[in-house]
């Protein structure tokens, strides 16, 4: 295809088009932004993952510290060697072992973490050639 | 409404009346600024939302340092870059090219209506680097003017005039090969 000079001169036009309607739908839409931001959310609400966060802080103190406390009660030798004996021991043999229940994780997941982590295009591709 | 009357509705306190100004004068053309980067009108149409959201969580801290109409052309800018960056990287991890996605956009976008020859001019655009891609579709379609490119991008003059030669070049290649 011969390339004419002028193909970087005059009006250019943008080859595309919309569906019928959509620019006045559209703005309808936008319009809409300010009413969306406005909606109250009630204070419980906006309190809940606080509250779930304190909960979770809560419980895990009440446990750890019933559990410590159990631990130093008793005779110190006797409930250490009863302690050890309940931690399972895994030959490191079979730590390199792979098993069949490996999680694979989507390409969407592994994206996802990829841009929230903050890494950045020439660190990535970086790591993609090694 | 000229930019200066939606600024002074926005001074008067009278925001949301100025966003709805923003979006009668600006939906339509910001809405091209941006197809013509991502190519599909569905992503084009997503990003929009986006975009207007930003500008009217940002419409209390715009200064009048810059012009009302380089402030949001800056926010559609940047905001159609990270979600092309974010493209990029969801292509990457599938080893395939951002390039060859939206090249594969132009060919089976249904509201694509132009000729062979802007087909392939589309395409020629879709392999640029994106600095030059940016800087190409700003002066060739929107006709802006180097000042005003430099004012959105932060970009030098000299260094927009270069990268806007450069992609001339590499269009005119492409088209001629093709």
């Amino acid at each position: 295809m011969a390339v004419k000079n002028d193909i970087f001169e005059g009006q250019h036009r943008t080859p595309y088009s919309v569906p019928e309607g959509y620019f006045a739908s559209l703005q309808d839409r936008l319009q809409a932004i300010p009413e969306r931001d406005r909606q109250v959310v009630p204070l419980w609400v906006k309190a809940r993952p606080y509250v779930a966060l304190a909960a979770c802080v809560a419980m895990a103190f009440v446990i750890g510290n019933a559990f410590l406390g159990r631990v130093a009660a008793g005779s110190a030798d006797a409930e250490y060697r009863q302690l050890i004996s309940e931690v399972p021991y895994t030959d490191p043999y079979y730590i390199f072992q792979e098993t069949e229940d490996v999680e694979e994780y989507s390409q969407e997941f592994l994206a996802d973490y990829i841009i929230e982590s903050g890494m950045t295009m020439q660190e990535l591709e970086y790591l993609l050639e090694k | 409404m000229s930019d200066q009357e939606i600024i002074s509705l926005y001074k008067e306190g009278r925001c949301e009346q100025a966003f709805s100004e923003i979006v009668r004068s600006y939906s339509e053309r910001l809405y091209w600024h941006v197809r013509r980067f991502v190519v599909s009108h569905e992503d084009t149409d997503d990003l929009l939302q986006e975009i207007f959201i930003k500008i009217w969580a940002a419409l209390p801290s715009f200064r009048e340092e810059a012009q009302l109409f380089t402030w949001l052309y800056r926010i559609a800018t940047n905001e159609t870059l990270n979600f092309l960056n974010k493209k990029k990287i969801r292509a990457a991890l599938t080893f395939e090219s951002i390039t060859s996605e939206l090249e594969r956009c132009v060919d089976a976008d249904p509201y694509f209506d132009g000729n062979e020859a802007e087909r392939l001019l589309s395409k020629a655009i879709a392999r640029l680097p994106q600095k030059q891609r940016t800087v190409f579709c700003m002066r060739y379609y929107d006709d802006l003017s180097y000042e005003q490119i430099s004012e959105i991008l932060g970009t030098s003059v000299g260094a927009l005039k270069t990268s806007y030669h450069l992609a001339q070049e590499k269009i005119r290649i492409f088209l001629e090969k093709n």
